[in-house]
């Protein structure tokens, strides 16, 4: 029985010096197929189990083919790995690298004896016997082949058209992800470190997906060059978190971009390395024919991990609120995607707004003023409480505890105000504003 | 599809034209039906007057008031359950003042539903609503961009044209002499006792010239008020001491301000 194969060819790319090394490329292949092997200098991977699962032969040969172009590599297809490895090898145009066009002898037959290794060592010999192409060598006696050369070379023939099954060791999917680069040039600016990052972060994406599972942790190490200042050190680190495992390419890049941009590099930087360093079981997303609504707040959340990995952890909050009946200590802020909790609901009016600091109002006629008297609707509500309350542990701590009478105000110009009246030292009493029921 | 009629006075009455003309012409008296979806205000008055009858989705809306921190939760309040089914959150970017999650909760909008996105200079402020936006979030968006060039809002709508949640930018008043991109423009202004008066200079339609009077009491406090400030009388009418003594709405009685008590222990 004939299978599909892929052969992924090593090339250099323009941004990068060396070809991506192939067992890195085998890694990456191996989230489309568990059978991927090692020949030679490149990665043969047989998909024909696999078709069905990414949605058909086509699809498949889609995305490996994009993957592989961003990863540096060319992909041609064939029905057995010696020749599909061969056909990338030689083929000249795009639409010779699809080895299902002709039957394989006719692909086979034209291409020199280089395309196969095994051939290739007996060239001069083959040569001067007559033989310019694969074709030419298949047509010699059998018998005498095997006796004058050495048996590889019938063998890989045989292999190649698919006369004799193919074994190889199977590449197996190592533990932890761990991946090195060498920087074209010497970059000397952080973000464009991005650049070389990314192929990396392709590499992790595979593994990823090969695992099954989402990394929630990844460090990228960069080592500066040997020609740098004495006090720049060996090289630094940046470890980027993501609240939910995942493994998208594009999500990773662009949180790698925000952190990048903060990072000021010390001297210029000649290698990369990236690391998984936490990952965790992913529940992959089914692919229905049905739209879900279900998932649709996850492109938020990512947002919003953006938004902190640019603007600070702190710019996001989410409020907690606690048994007080304090104005300021009944809620408190948090980072945390917040979890559901019962709330306490509390009985009176509490305003929409709150200042940070209550405001204190100027008096007139015993009456509060802010911008323009105010109209006292109703109160007074009286909050009295936090005696159990220091600002620290200190022996001269300031008390927490507050004794204020609160009243729903009536602004013609500030709107709907909620503020109290509190009792200073000496019997005075001042008036301070403290939210806004906008 | 019904339309509204026109006048008798006119000389052909819209029935009268074949139904697919009918649906082909477009009267500038009318107010256009909006393609999406929208969230009502929870104000009858106000739904009237707006396309679709409702907040609009897909699109932006400007909100433009006088002063940050007025009236927000007053006009959009009542539409807190529409933000907020099918799990929706509302992300307040860089609002003007300290949300309290308390007074929300009495609105409706419990503490897990509530994102406060803190950023200090207008490119991040813009920046953040356009990821939140962009990202077609469920619930409502609500951002506070003072100083927005007509470019930046213009990038922010067509962002929004693929956004499911009504997106509200906060402007002030003063921005109405611009031309903006967003599609529906409302002020609000406070108006005497409980009312906001709310102008539609913007919409998909008609204009509209007679401000509309909304009878805006906060959510949380329509429970408490005591029937005599369900309309609240001139301000020379209201005398401190009467307050005084009328305190049976919140239940307590307090002691007169020159009662000594101990103020701390």
């Amino acid at each position: 029985m004939q299978g599909h194969w892929a052969a992924l060819l090593p090339l250099p790319l323009p941004a990068s010096p060396s070809p991506i090394d192939a067992h890195a490329l085998g890694i990456w292949a191996l989230q489309y197929t568990p059978r991927v092997a090692l020949l030679e200098d490149s990665v043969v991977a047989e998909v024909a189990g696999s078709a069905r699962l990414f949605g058909g032969g086509e699809q498949l040969h889609a995305l490996i083919e994009a993957g592989a172009a961003e990863l540096g590599a060319r992909v041609a297809w064939a029905p057995t790995g010696t020749a599909a490895l061969a056909v990338a090898r030689r083929a000249k145009t795009q639409a010779e690298l699809d080895g299902f066009r002709l039957p394989l002898t006719k692909i086979l037959d034209p291409l020199p004896l280089d395309a196969i290794a095994a051939v290739h060592r007996h060239q001069a010999t083959l040569a001067r016997v007559g033989c310019r192409c694969l074709g030419d060598v298949r047509k010699l006696p059998r018998g005498g082949l095997g006796r004058r050369f050495d048996k590889e070379l019938l063998h890989a023939l045989d292999q190649a058209y698919g006369l004799r099954p193919e074994a190889y060791d199977w590449l197996a999917l190592p533990e932890a992800f761990h991946a090195r680069m060498e920087l074209l040039s010497r970059v000397e600016t952080a973000p464009a470190l991005l650049f070389g990052a990314r192929r990396l972060l392709l590499q992790m994406a595979g593994w990823l997906a090969a695992r099954r599972m989402g990394a929630t942790e990844f460090t990228l190490r960069w080592c500066h060059d040997v020609m740098r200042a004495k006090d720049a050190g060996t090289g630094g680190e940046l470890t980027v978190r993501t609240a939910q495992p995942t493994q998208s390419v594009e999500h990773f890049a662009r949180l790698l971009a925000e952190h990048l941009a903060k990072v000021q590099l010390a001297a210029p930087a000649g290698d990369i390395e990236l690391l998984a360093t936490e990952v965790l079981p992913i529940v992959e997303e089914s692919r229905s024919l049905i739209p879900e609504t279900i998932r649709k707040g996850r492109g938020t959340d990512l947002a919003l991990e953006r938004i902190q990995a640019r603007l600070g952890t702190a710019c996001v909050r989410r409020p907690v609120l606690s048994q007080d009946h304090r104005l300021e200590w009944m809620q408190s802020w948090s980072c945390e995607p917040a979890k559901r909790r019962p709330a306490p609901r509390y009985e009176l009016p509490v305003p929409t707004w709150i200042l940070d600091e209550p405001l204190r109002l100027v008096e007139r006629d015993n009456r509060p003023h802010y911008q323009g008297p105010l109209q006292l609707l109703l109160g007074p509500d009286r909050v009295e409480g936090g005696w159990w309350h220091r600002s620290s542990a200190d022996a001269n701590a300031a008390p927490m505890n507050v004794q204020r009478d609160y009243w729903l105000a009536l602004s013609p110009h500030a709107g709907v105000l909620w503020v109290y009246q509190q009792r200073l030292a000496h019997d005075q009493t001042a008036w301070f504003l403290h939210g806004h029921f906008a | 599809m019904t339309r509204p009629s026109l006048s008798s006075a006119c000389s052909y009455s819209p029935d009268a034209l074949p139904r697919h003309v009918a649906e082909a012409v477009w009267r500038g008296s009318e107010v256009s039906d909006a393609v999406s979806r929208t969230i009502s205000s929870g104000f009858p008055e106000l739904d009237a007057q707006l396309p679709g009858r409702g907040w609009p989705t897909h699109c932006v809306t400007e909100i433009l008031m006088p002063l940050a921190a007025l009236c927000e939760w007053r006009l959009l309040g009542r539409s807190v359950p529409g933000f907020t089914t099918g799990g929706g959150r509302v992300y307040l970017i860089a609002p003007p003042k300290q949300p309290h999650a308390g007074g929300l909760a009495q609105l409706g909008l419990s503490a897990d539903e509530v994102v406060w996105i803190d950023a200090s200079s207008p490119a991040d402020r813009l920046w953040a609503t356009e990821q939140i936006v962009k990202s077609d979030p469920s619930g409502a968006v609500l951002s506070w961009v003072a100083q927005a060039r007509p470019e930046q809002i213009r990038r922010l709508q067509i962002h929004a044209q693929s956004c499911d949640a009504p997106v509200f930018l906060f402007r002030p008043v003063a921005t109405l002499s611009e031309a903006s991109p967003a599609p529906l423009r409302v002020t609000a202004a406070l108006a005497t006792g409980w009312y906001l008066e709310v102008r539609i200079p913007k919409r998909r339609g008609a204009s509209v010239p007679d401000p509309v009077y909304l009878a805006a009491i906060p959510t949380n406090l329509a429970a408490v008020l005591p029937p005599r400030l369900q309309s609240i009388p001139a301000p020379a009418a209201a005398l401190l001491r009467e307050e005084t003594s009328d305190a049976r709405a919140l239940g307590r009685i307090a002691a007169p301000p020159s009662a000594g008590q101990p103020v701390s222990h």
